[in-house]
């Protein structure tokens, strides 16, 4: 994880692992990619060398429908660095897939958000490389 | 699994000694400092010698992290037990399962006295980095914490996702900081003693909703241990024993975004709570007082459901009135827990526990307690350590 980025300094920026790699460069493309194994056909999240369901190391990746509703969620008033500005909305997203991602619902006052609010991914670019999934009322 | 339920019965372990060193703001002391001077207290609680020692469990620190925390004590403290050494590091949980681990090492006849030690000085000694890698622990690197999760966040992810299935309020969360506090003042050496309302707990600033400051437990420094012998050893120390009589351990997930839905968290806790009363041999209304890991008032109420005190989603009708409070139903954290007394991990609910057994909690006192459960949380409800104790075999 490193701390250092251009415009959104102090953000901490994702750092790529060998397992994530293609999802990351799926959100470069604006995709959502999930991996799906060929096995047992259970959706899977987050990316992983191997099926947690089967063990199966054969895995495809699949794009999301990028669309989801909110499992829960929790303003938060303050930020782990001096980079986030709260008050902002930390959520559990269940994917229409079924598998459950965090992430931010950004797009709409804070205090609109509920429990099965109807959200889509968009992508906020935190450096040349990551582009972070987050979520907007859909 | 079928497990043994009679392990414990087949060489029992008991607690035997505990000691506890001044908590709160305590600077000018490392973290190996507070773990001897703790040692050492509960060395002499118990009325034997460091040498009589002959296992040692330490969990780890967050401000002197060391690849081997058990030998870095031991070491430090001059005792070189032989022969079962462990260092744990399962966050909240690590306190109580300690208990299941002496219980274990002593059922197997690797020792038969062992030091459970730890301390640290985590409000004056940790440095804002420090505290940063602590955050950053406690989420997936990179699939959560880009995302600015606190750790009260993690919890109050669940806590909101409680309200919204089974009407808990806000007020109810704030019942048990207030119990917590009241508590605390009835302890010599809380942290936090002055009295609060359940309007001061709403009015504190808002955390991440719908957790208010009030709602988290301290930071805090200081140092605790206890010692657990066999019940052949324990017959002749100071103390009348204390019996470790049932275990029981459960997880489901590392990040809270990888958590079951709510209710199956909660049936996995119970399931886990079943084993550790069967084991006991005891009841739900057998138990007198009960120590429930209190990092944030959800985790509290949860356990409790957990637990099987009450039902689940009923846990907020359970906290309110006085109802976990000295006097109620079932006094919870009568040394005032992570919420008020201070923070080291649980090792403190499972000093308390002792104290109550041993009928020594002074003011704080529950009448003829008897039996007591003792609870770990660590990590985001990631890990779940269940532990009966009762004052007789
Ligand atoms: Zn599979």
């Amino acid at each position: 994880m490193s701390e250092k980025s251009g415009e959104k300094s102090k953000v901490p920026v994702p750092q790529k692992r060998p397992e994530t790699e293609k999802f990351w460069e799926g959100c470069k493309e604006g995709k959502l990619l999930l991996q799906k194994c060929n096995d047992c056909g259970e959706y899977i999240f987050y990316p992983r060398a191997l099926c947690p369901h089967c063990m199966s190391q054969s895995l495809s990746w699949v794009e999301s429908s990028g669309r989801g509703e909110v499992y829960t969620f929790s303003i938060h008033h303050r930020g782990p660095t001096p980079g986030f500005k709260p008050p902002y909305v930390v959520a559990l997203i269940d994917l229409e897939e079924g598998v459950r991602i965090m992430s931010n619902v950004i797009g709409c006052d804070p205090n609109e958000v509920k429990i099965g609010m109807k959200v889509k991914v968009t992508f906020e670019q935190l450096s040349e490389d990551i582009y972070l999934p987050k979520f907007v009322p859909a | 699994m079928d497990m043994d339920r009679d392990f414990l019965k087949k060489r029992r372990a008991c607690l035997v000694g505990i000691g506890e060193t001044e908590q709160g703001k305590v600077p000018g002391k490392s973290s190996l400092q507070f773990h001897s001077e703790a040692a050492k207290l509960a060395i002499e609680d118990a009325g034997i010698r460091k040498e009589d020692i002959n296992g040692v469990i330490t969990a780890f620190s967050f401000v002197d992290q060391t690849f081997m925390h058990c030998t870095t004590f031991a070491e430090y403290f001059g005792i070189a037990p032989q022969f079962y050494y462990t260092s744990m590091a399962i966050g909240g949980s690590t306190a109580a399962w300690m208990l299941a681990q002496a219980a274990m090492a002593i059922h197997a006849g690797l020792a038969d006295v062992i030091l459970c030690v730890r301390g640290d000085n985590t409000l004056t000694g940790l440095t804002s980095e420090g505290m940063i890698a602590l955050i950053k622990e406690m989420s997936h690197i990179e699939l959560e914490y880009p995302y600015g999760l606190l750790t009260p966040g993690g919890y109050a992810l669940f806590a909101q996702r409680h309200m919204h299935e089974f009407g808990t309020k806000s007020e109810q969360l704030a019942a048990i900081a207030v119990a917590m506090r009241k508590h605390a003042a009835l302890m010599p050496n809380a942290f936090k003693k002055e009295p609060i309302t359940i309007e001061d707990v709403l009015n504190s600033p808002m955390i991440a909703s719908p957790l208010h400051l009030l709602d988290c437990c301290l930071v805090t420094d200081g140092g605790g241990a206890f010692i657990v012998a066999s019940e052949e050893k324990a017959r002749n120390m100071k103390h009348k024993p204390v019996y470790i009589k049932g275990v029981a351990q459960e997880s489901t997930h590392q990040y809270i975004s990888q958590a079951p839905n709510l209710r199956e968290l909660l049936m996995t806790y119970r399931k886990a709570a079943d084993k550790a009363f069967a084991m006991a041999g005891i009841q739900r209304k057998d138990i007198d007082v009960a120590m429930i890991y209190d990092c944030f008032t959800i985790t509290v109420l949860m356990s409790l459901e957990g637990l099987g005190f009450c039902e689940i989603g009923e846990g907020g009708s359970f906290v309110e009135g006085g109802r976990i409070e000295l006097g109620g139903e079932l006094p919870v954290n009568t040394h005032g827990g992570l919420l008020s007394q201070a923070h080291l991990g649980g090792m403190f609910h499972v000093n308390e526990a002792v104290r109550q057994l041993r009928g020594e909690a002074g003011p704080r006192q529950v009448p003829g307690a008897s039996h007591a459960v003792v609870t770990g949380n660590g990590g985001l409800f990631s890990s779940q350590s269940i532990v009966i104790l009762g004052n007789e075999p």
